[in-house]
């Protein structure tokens, strides 16, 4: 074992901290260097580093390397790269602060070796991510950032449950396969699903990604949902339920996807859309799977990267996502049309682009287990994609209607990241074996037979032409889609009614019991003790009773008995939690 | 003044786009006579041009679905939430 001083995340946190004492030039270098010195770390680790801290009874090990964690670490400093280079030009430091110890999180829950030190960094992300919304200081960005904030918060406390259970289960704290379908699993998973947006737990992401700014959201597509595909792929893989949920989450996002209005919320439902075959993929759980899984995360970063950059820069310079008033940009917009098209080829998985070799590996997996139904599913997904992120968002955006927009492309640096990211999507599509080297497995397939082009090519091209053929179907309207966020955007108002009767309830209830009965009899008691007890005896006899001559009365009523009933009621928790945790 | 390239609004090109893509269709479908099979296949491999009929007709569906879903549940006016 060698003990490295050093974990990638730890390279983003000191860039953090540097930014705060630099400026201008040196500001834009140091964000640019921050992803290629981390990178290149990466590669030199060799698989037996740990760096461990004792804490309590464990050890605490914050890095754990192997084929897996490499090509996570790799493609989150790619994603890294892009990302910081779209938003180059970007003045002030916040925004560069929260990607900063944004992508070091993710990358420290990537090299975790623990579920203890997975879940500091796993929190770590959901806040300072969320700067990334709150820079695009609108009202609704605001209110979006907080309710993205609080959903992971509660996700994280899930996650804690079911980490403190399983600890507790196994007494072990590595992060590793888990295969019983306890409680404290069915805890873990749901903190990962929340973060993975694996519906009903994702309108987190149409709610929040869509309202981040013209480049934070570039951020937000990499790493969130692909830190939870990674530490599914790691502790989960081969659970069943994940296969039927990845399915279902494909033709869940499309059909959003074709009912949204705004550009940005149609590349968020496509991103479920896309995650989706990645839990099919983990759910699988064959080698083949877990590689198409891991490929598809890598190639899906890059393209869904640059969708994001193509529409952050249409949002940059002309402050419009709406699909109803975007249209006919391809006349002063050539290199983001064409950036753009790349990506939404990508994505589709066109033959030449990374989408066909890395995607048709999961629906390789999915045949040769004889998954007939799931294939199908993902097949017509695989159509969906087309439709929606395809052709549905670049037609509006750039063709339809002209709306008399005339922007030009964005600034330089923003052209390059969307350059450098088309490029890598047209790499891994034409020469796709330097990815397939790195992945977990060793690879045994071919994307590039001729009859898996052919029907890739007919697949895709009468989804085509199904969009032209139902085109007036599809026309667009100035509406939103509610998602299940309404249980909380629009039913928490219901619930804010009925947990307030609840509570207002129980601070009367404790109100009556501890602070006017309650100290109403102690008092008289103390003060005629004797004379009360007589009563009582006369009472037990059949005696009347007496009234008592005068009774205290209490000043500040209400808070009292609240305070009191909750503290009781919280003693009671923790000595239950205590007594059940170590008997 | 640069002119603008407008290529995409002139009905001409678009006629000629269209024959085009069609062409590209009926190309795909040929295409897969051509192309040898090797090992065991799928029965619903045998049906030629089977991925062609699959992938219209499931886009068909899904966007008959989505409008159905959005005009009678999910579309809601764009000041919902401020309601």
């Amino acid at each position: 074992m060698t003990s490295n001083l050093l974990i990638p995340a730890f390279i983003f946190f000191i860039g953090a901290l540097l930014l705060l004492a630099v400026r201008g030039k040196a500001k834009q270098i140091l964000i640019l260097a921050v992803p290629v010195i981390a990178f290149f770390y990466i590669a030199r680790l060799s698989p037996d580093a740990t760096l461990t801290i004792p804490f309590l009874q464990y050890d605490l090990n914050f890095l754990h390397v192997d084929k897996l964690s490499k090509v996570f670490g790799y493609i989150f400093c790619i994603a890294a790269f892009g990302s910081f280079l779209f938003a180059l030009h970007i003045e002030g430091k916040l925004e560069h602060l929260s990607a900063l110890v944004y992508v070091g999180s993710a990358l420290g829950v990537v090299f975790a070796g623990d579920f203890f030190s997975l879940y500091i960094f796993w929190e770590f992300m959901a806040v300072a991510s969320v700067m990334l919304i709150w820079s695009r200081k609108t009202k609704r960005a605001l209110d979006a950032g907080y309710r993205y904030v609080l959903v992971h918060i509660v996700g994280g406390l899930v996650l804690l449950a079911g980490i403190l259970l399983h600890v507790h289960n196994t007494g072990s704290l590595t992060v590793e396969r888990i295969q019983s379908h306890d409680i404290a699993s069915w805890l873990i998973l749901i903190g990962f699903m929340l973060n993975a947006a694996v519906p009903p737990l994702s309108a987190w992401l149409s709610d929040a990604y869509p309202e981040g700014t013209a480049t934070g959201s570039v951020f937000l597509s990499a790493f969130t949902t692909k830190t939870a595909v990674y530490t599914m792929i790691r502790v989960f893989p081969g659970w069943e339920i994940l296969i039927w949920l990845g399915a279902f989450m494909t033709i869940y996002g499309i059909i959003y996807a074709i009912m949204e209005n705004d550009s940005r919320k149609i590349l968020a439902y496509s991103i479920i859309n896309q995650v989706g075959f990645m839990v099919c993929g983990i759910g699988i759980g064959t080698t083949m799977a877990i590689n198409g899984a891991t490929a598809h995360a890598f190639a899906h970063i890059i393209y869904k990267g640059l969708l994001w950059m193509a529409a952050g820069s249409v949002l940059y310079m002309t402050g419009k996502t709406k699909c109803t008033d975007l249209g006919g940009l391809y006349k002063t917009m050539p290199l983001t049309l064409i950036c753009c098209c790349i990506a939404a080829a990508s994505i589709s998985a066109f033959p030449l682009t990374s989408g066909f070799t890395t995607k048709t590996m999961i629906l390789q997996a999915a045949t040769n287990q004889h998954l007939t139904i799931i294939y199908f599913m993902l097949e017509a997904a695989s159509a969906g994609v087309f439709l929606h992120a395809g052709i549905k968002f670049p037609y509006f955006v750039f063709f339809a209607k002209d709306k008399g927009l005339r922007i030009s492309d964005p600034k330089p640096n923003m052209q390059w990241a969307m350059v450098f990211f088309a490029c890598l999507c047209i790499g891994i599509g034409v020469y796709p074996q330097p990815l397939y080297n790195i992945l977990p497995y060793p690879v045994e397939y071919h994307a590039y037979t001729g009859l898996h082009v052919v029907r890739m090519l007919q697949l895709l091209f009468f989804s085509g032409l199904a969009f032209f053929v139902f085109l007036k179907l599809l026309k667009r309207t100035e509406t939103i889609t509610i998602d299940t966020d309404w249980i909380y955007r629009k039913g928490s108002r219901l619930v804010v009614s009925v947990v307030t009767g609840i509570a207002s309830g129980i601070a009367r209830l404790g109100d009556y019991i501890f602070v006017q009965r309650i100290p109403r009899y102690l008092a008289a008691f103390a003060k005629r003790p004797i004379g009360i007890l007589m009563d009582a005896y006369r009472r037990a006899n059949g005696g009347k009773i007496r009234a008592s001559a005068s009774e205290p009365e209490l000043a500040t009523t209400v808070p009292a008995g609240v305070s009191v009933l909750f503290t009781i009621g919280f003693l009671f928790v923790l000595a239950f939690v205590f007594t059940m945790l170590f008997r | 003044m640069k002119k603008e390239f407008d290529w995409f609004d002139k009905p001409g090109n678009i006629k000629k786009l269209r024959i085009f893509s069609y062409g590209i269709l009926a190309l795909s479908v040929l295409a897969e006579f051509f192309v040898p099979a090797h090992g065991a296949q799928h029965p619903w491999n045998k049906i030629p041009g089977f991925y062609a009929l699959f992938g219209f007709v499931i886009c068909m569906v899904m966007i008959i679905v989505s409008k159905v879903l959005g005009q009678y549940w999910l579309k809601k006016s764009e000041d919902y939430y401020d309601k």
